[in-house]
């Protein structure tokens, strides 16, 4: 468990406060909504003293896409397309800057990679802009649980993505990873002499009962490219009561929208500015590969 | 409207006619002129016959909705007609007419009158009572302890109708249509007001039930 | 050191993103069903609400004053003074701001397991800590998510505070800080839109109702 920072100045507040400067402070001048106080400089006395920590953090995922696409004010109120700064380029780059793991991304190759997709989801590269789009595909979420199996508590991770249903969308589990199936399925593997012959079947597939009798791992017998199915297991296992839910350790999204990039989204909890939902993972991708990425997300390949 | 003059008042201002008359009185002592008598008596009625026709039309004037006359006016004219003393079937009948229509008439502004003052009485009250309101949600938001204010919600309950008496708080108008939170009661509401030691809204509207208690409140966020 | 029931570490799945690409979504939506399934007017002109910017507003400081009602509850509820009838009145009232079936998740800074409470239990809970007095502060800042649409048609967002508790009791020099934690609270709203029938005229109405409560301890 990450601990959570206090609110407040950190330690870290002169760095961190640079990548934070543009929002803060350019924001609310170019955005300035009705009902939204502003004051003129970051800081935001509350009742509690300074709460700028509080504002500046990415509180929820959803004021993540909002700030990625410029869809709020520096306050968190909602900008609507006729609004002014709606989308605006400059306004996002200055929350752009703040939506990454400044611990992460604060120089060398993870700098540059960080500005080459900045500067491409700006369309600085001559394309159009990219947005993120929370009803597109392309993004899922990774939920780590604990679940009472097998006499004792184990780490579970559900795999789950927005689905549109009827009048509007819900989240549907997609997959599981549980170390104690990875154990039991057998992996899948190169093909060798365990096979049935093309001419099995004019002899009822008598060869099978051979098969059954000298082995119990009948992976050789299945069709190339056959990935085994935890979730499958898991329902049996939940029906049949063997699978008990604790509690939820914790949560991350993957989002492969961006064509060419894939990024990780978690909380971040520590002092300083720089902190709630964060990119904290960055990686160049083949726009082609986005469902082997997935997979090996999922599968912890 | 032309307000149509009356047989009466036409010969009271036209000195010719009146010359008239008083030439058929000296003619008629005139007790060797016999064809004289007749042409009076002809004269006579002739003059009968156009008061007959006037005083017809005026009263089917009285009977027309289209009639702007007060009804004092109205009543003036009928009177002055029956004056006349003309024993015309169809002018009694119209008389008649007249009459109830203006007994109607009458009575409906009576009515209304009196509807008026109730109204009037009403609107003292209700804005009394508003007063009375905006005075007790304060007390109850403010009161020192909950017992002060549950006394102090007992008593204005007995402002409404009964205490599930409907309260509607309006939160927004958007295009002219109100936008309502979920319904509440006035229990309910006073509660509220009390536990949150706020009042968010202002009074909008009070619907009135015939004991002159409130039946209904609504009530606008702030 | 007591608990209180407000306690944590972080955050379920938080609701997202935009009316805009909802009613894009809705518009979409509606125009299929009805080119194609012919569906009964009344579901199909219930696809086509619209929660506009001015509405969404009216409809946020509502569920905001929602969320303000229940931290006065829990501060009543909480409190030692309160007499028992009156408080089982104010967990009644606290009941009717939460839809059926919703829990608060508890974690806090020393135990990052999350607890799953259901309301009443968990205002029960809290009566019986017995704090003489309890005080609950509230930051300045609040975050609220747009409003989305679930698959029967309610929408739901949520509501972001932060609040400091400081449960008070009776010690030998006068009442004393016994407990206190700063909390992140992310509250499901769920916002139907509703008619009724009042006084022989027809009432459009937003039900705002709270659901879920995620409680996160950020620091002592």
């Amino acid at each position: 468990m990450k601990r959570r920072g206090r609110i407040g100045f950190g330690g870290t507040f002169p760095v961190l406060l640079l990548g934070l400067l543009p929002c803060l402070v350019q924001g609310p001048q170019l955005h300035a909504q009705p009902g939204a106080s502003s004051t003129s400089l970051g800081h935001r006395k509350g009742d509690f003293g300074d709460e700028t920590a509080l504002y500046a953090e990415t509180k929820q995922v959803n004021q993540f896409f909002r700030r990625f696409n410029a869809e709020e004010t520096r306050d968190g109120e909602r900008l609507y397309p006729e609004s002014e700064g709606y989308h605006d380029p400059a306004f996002r780059e200055s929350f752009l800057d703040i939506l990454f793991d400044n611990e992460r991304f604060a120089s060398g190759a993870s700098a540059q990679l960080k500005d080459r997709f900045t500067g491409q989801v700006l369309g600085r590269d001559g394309q159009a802009p990219v947005f993120l789009d929370f009803h597109g595909s392309h993004w899922f979420a990774e939920l780590e649980c604990l679940f009472q199996y097998g006499g004792k508590e184990q780490p579970l991770t559900i795999f789950l993505h927005l689905e549109a249903d009827r009048l509007g969308h819900k989240w549907v589990i997609d997959q599981v990873r549980f170390a104690p199936y990875a154990e039991r399925i057998p992996p899948p593997r190169e093909a060798g002499d365990e096979f049935l012959h093309p001419l099995s079947h004019e002899l009822d597939f008598m060869n099978l009962a051979k098969v059954f009798r000298s082995s119990k791992d009948l992976a050789g017998y299945l069709p190339q490219g056959w990935t085994p199915d935890p979730l499958t297991l898991f329902l049996l296992d939940v029906a049949e009561g063997n699978m008990r839910f604790r509690t939820v350790r914790s949560l991350r999204f993957h989002f492969l929208q961006v064509p060419g990039w894939y990024f990780r989204l978690e909380d971040v909890q520590r002092e300083g500015y720089n902190t709630g939902w964060l990119i904290t993972e960055l990686q160049r991708i083949d726009p082609a590969a986005r469902h082997a990425k997935r997979l090996a997300i999922q599968f912890g390949l | 409207m032309i307000r149509k003059r009356l047989p009466i008042l036409t010969i009271q201002r036209r000195p010719a006619v009146w010359l008239l008359l008083m030439a058929l009185i000296l003619g008629a002592g005139m007790p060797s002129c016999k064809s004289k008598q007749k042409a009076a008596e002809r004269e006579r009625q002739e003059m009968l016959a156009k008061q007959t026709a006037q005083a017809k039309e005026d009263l089917i004037g009285l009977l027309s909705d289209a009639n702007t006359m007060s009804l004092e006016e109205k009543e003036k004219a009928l009177q002055q007609i029956k004056d006349l003393g003309l024993d015309d079937p169809e002018v009694r009948d119209l008389i008649a007419k007249v009459e109830n229509k203006l007994a109607e008439e009458r009575a409906e502004m009576e009515r209304a009158a009196a509807e008026q003052a109730a109204e009037q009485r009403d609107a003292v009250a209700k804005q009394a009572k508003q007063r009375a309101l905006n005075s007790a949600f304060a007390s109850i938001a403010n009161a020192s302890t909950p017992a002060a204010a549950n006394l102090k919600i007992d008593e204005t309950l007995r402002l409404f109708s009964s205490p599930d008496a409907p309260v509607l708080i309006i939160i927004a108008e958007v295009d002219g249509k109100k936008d309502y939170d979920r319904p509440t009661t006035i229990r309910k509401y006073l509660e509220h007001v009390k536990d949150t030691g706020s009042v968010e809204e202002n009074l909008a509207h009070m619907r009135m039930d015939d004991n002159g208690n409130i039946a209904e409140l609504e009530l606008r966020k702030r | 050191m007591n608990p209180t029931p407000f306690s944590t570490h972080r955050s379920a799945p938080a609701a997202p993103e935009g009316p805009r690409s909802a009613q894009r979504f809705i518009g979409f939506l509606g125009l299929f069903l009805m080119a194609f399934l012919a569906l009964p007017a009344g579901l199909a002109a219930q696809s086509g609400e619209d929660v506009g910017p001015e509405r969404k507003r009216a409809i946020d400081s509502l569920a905001l004053e929602k969320v303000r009602d229940l931290s006065k509850y829990i501060a009543i509820v909480g409190n030692k003074e309160t007499p028992v009838s009156e408080a089982d009145r104010v967990i009644a009232r606290t009941l009717e701001l939460f839809a059926p079936g919703s829990e608060m998740g508890v974690s806090s800074i020393n135990s990052p397991d999350i607890q799953y409470y259901p309301v009443r239990r968990y205002l029960e809970r809290l009566m019986q800590l017995n704090y003489d007095r309890v005080e609950i502060d509230w930051y300045d800042i609040q975050y609220i998510s747009d409003l989305e649409r679930q698959p029967d048609g309610k929408y739901v967002g949520v509501i972001t505070i932060y609040q400091r508790f400081s449960g008070y009791k009776q010690g030998f020099e006068g009442s004393q800080l016994q407990y206190k934690d700063t909390t992140k609270k992310d509250i499901t709203v769920y916002v139907e839109r509703k008619e009724t029938q009042i006084g022989g005229r027809t009432i459009g109405f937003w039900d705002v109702l709270l659901g879920d409560v995620r409680v996160t301890e950020t620091r002592r």
